[in-house]
């Protein structure tokens, strides 16, 4: 029961953002602002 | 249903299946099979997590969620894109790096045999009664509509599911879920615009998803800070992040998703994708939930949702009894929609004076139709004392069955049954692929050959589906279903997540420290889930913490050697 091994690529970036640290700030950033509208509609449709 | 539906439902059904199956046929070794060779680029992985996630509940329920509950139901999800951030950080290199196939050999390499053991037995208890839930959720539902015979039902859906699952693995299961997902989008954005025009083409939008909001149904994010209450902004946070850092975390289910990527990179971004697109998905899932509200505003909904059970009640004697609260439900529902049109005339004028007037009078209607709904459940319960009285889950689909033109319907159907297996395919391969590897191979048959291990996930695969076939003939609903197969993720995953917390961060402590730990934690669980009313999604949070807090002070009085190899 053998395994092959994936490719080990800790240290490589990811594509498009100069760090994996950029890419993590996105994904929070977009968790924030869908947050903030959906309490915008909250406040407004209410 | 029409022919047409039929042809839709069976051509996409056996075209997924066919194709997977040939496209995916002659897996070789053990590798393949349960690590697909580890080949997959991101956006495969990514979709697969999301299909693994998004059952026929998902799509059933949720809406129905919505129509009942409002919105706030998507701030279960807020926790999820942080917790894939710290997987990504964490989880993703050590289980690249040590090269495991489940999650739980990592478990014997940080601590011993026996923590593997019970790592691996809570996840094969859990996931395998709630498999049996993702094929019983949406064949109940759907017998119950449509006429068709449950076990046949069962039966149908989870072979479908075994024949490629067995056959290829989990290749078979990324590969159907591609397919699979496109079909849940396509469906869910066509259901969302096809509902959108059933709208009163006279009333303003913003004004009814005014009316929506002021009878709050909107209420998307929602700021009380109550234990006991299961949605809000930091249960969603917190508990939501528990819940997602355990069931993607610790779930081989979804573990054996990314480790599927052909590089560290590529399981990294399948897991962000999940993170960024998992709540707009959500969404719209729920917003369609809203929108069938306000058809409802309009058109009058049934007494009772699932009407195939309405249908049974008027042939008992009971009938008159439930004849006469459907025609004072018919009589409110007149009131309410004259006064709901003048609510909408009012809020575009802008006259708040008279728009709060008149909101409390469609409130107060409201509530009286309410209560007629909950008399009729009660003469229901009298009538046909085995019957289902929770009608939530058959909002949606009742709502597909007598408005959607054909051939959506079919696709609707194709749409539900698409998740079903979507999910189900990727438990009955991790459950198959921990019964091979952390049970069979670890503990009754080592140095065997790979096609030896290759047959015996087969096998274990197959014998898993018929368990779980076995089990969706006897579940019964629990509350709702989608909130069923969370309670009992949310019963086990927070004992399994501190076991890897303290794995990963707290390196001093010993296996059996943390097994006796666990150990406790698990029954502490058991007794705030029987015996309090803490909400479910903070027992990830008490069960993570508990085992963690023992771990630490049991590890005391333990003399044994702590293992060296960590991550």
């Amino acid at each position: 029961m053998n395994k092959t091994s994936p490719v080990s690529d800790d240290s490589d970036k990811p594509p498009l953002f100069k760090s994996w640290n950029a890419l993590y700030a996105i994904v929070v950033g977009q968790l924030v602002l869908a947050i903030f509208l959906f309490y915008l509609i909250t406040a407004y449709f209410s | 249903m029409s022919p047409i539906d039929w042809i839709v439902l069976g051509g996409t059904l056996a075209f997924i299946v066919i194709y997977g199956v040939w496209k995916t046929r002659g897996a070789k070794n053990i590798q393949g099979y349960l690590l697909g060779d580890q080949n997959m680029p991101w956006w495969t992985i990514g979709l697969s997590i999301m299909a693994t996630q998004a059952s026929a509940i998902t799509f059933l329920s949720t809406p129905g969620q919505a129509f009942d509950d409002g919105m706030r139901f998507i701030q279960f999800y807020f926790g999820l894109p942080i917790a894939m951030v710290v997987l990504s950080i964490t989880f993703v290199p050590i289980f690249h790096r040590l090269k495991v196939f489940t999650a739980y050999e990592y478990l014997e390499t940080r601590f011993d045999l026996k923590t593997r053991l019970l790592g691996a037995a809570l996840f094969l208890v859990q996931r395998g009664l709630a498999a049996g839930i993702t094929i019983y959720a949406p064949s109940i539902v759907l017998t119950s509509l449509l006429g068709w015979n449950l076990a046949a039902t069962n039966i149908f859906i989870g072979t479908l599911v075994i024949v490629y699952t067995v056959s290829g693995g989990t290749k078979a299961v990324s590969q159907t879920q591609k397919h699979q997902m496109a079909i849940m989008f396509g469906g869910i954005i066509l259901a969302g615009i096809m509902v959108l025009t059933y709208l009163p083409k006279d009333i303003g939008f913003i004004s009814a998803l005014k009316v929506a909001g002021k009878m709050d149904r909107l209420n998307i994010v929602t700021f009380n800070f109550d234990i006991n209450d299961r949605y809000n902004i930091w249960s969603g946070l917190l508990g939501g992040f528990f819940l997602a850092l355990s069931y993607f975390g610790t779930d081989q289910s979804q573990v054996q998703r990314y480790l599927t990527g052909r590089s560290i990179t590529e399981s990294r971004l399948g897991l962000l994708m999940n993170g960024m697109l998992k709540i707009p998905f959500q969404f719209i899932i729920l917003f369609i939930g809203v929108l069938i509200f306000l058809f409802y505003q309009f058109n009058r909904p049934p007494l009772f949702f699932n009407e195939a059970v309405q249908t049974k009640v008027y042939q008992t004697e009971f009938s008159e009894e439930y004849k006469q609260l459907d025609k004072q439900h018919q009589e409110i529902f007149n009131q309410k929609k004259v006064k709901i049109i003048d609510w909408t005339s009012a809020l575009e004028e802008n006259d708040e004076e008279r728009s709060a007037a008149i909101g409390a009078e469609v409130k107060a209607l409201e509530r009286d139709m309410k209560s007629l709904e909950k008399d009729a459940e009660v003469v229901i319960g009298k009538a046909l004392p085995n019957a289902e009285t929770q009608d939530r889950d058959y909002v949606f689909i009742s709502f597909i069955m007598k408005y959607m033109p054909k051939g959506i319907i079919g696709l609707l159907l194709a749409m539900i049954l698409s998740a079903a297996m979507s999910s189900t395919s990727s438990e009955l391969n991790a459950l198959g692929s921990t019964t091979t590897v952390d049970i069979y191979r670890r503990n009754f048959a080592r140095d065997k050959s790979d096609l030896h291990y290759l047959q015996a996930s087969r096998w274990f695969t197959f014998a898993w589906g018929v368990f779980a076939i076995s089990f969706a003939a006897f579940a019964g609903l629990l509350e709702n279903l989608i909130q069923a197969v969370n309670i009992l993720g949310s019963l086990f995953y927070g004992t399994i997540l501190g076991i890897f917390v303290v794995a990963f961060y707290v390196k001093w402590i010993n296996g059996t420290a943390v097994f006796i730990a666990a150990i406790i934690a698990e029954l502490f669980v058991l007794y705030c889930f029987f015996f309090t009313d803490i909400a479910y999604l903070n027992f990830n949070l008490i069960g993570c913490a508990v085992v963690v807090f023992f771990s630490i002070v049991i590890q005391k009085f333990v003399k044994n050697p702590i293992k060296t190899e960590s991550p």
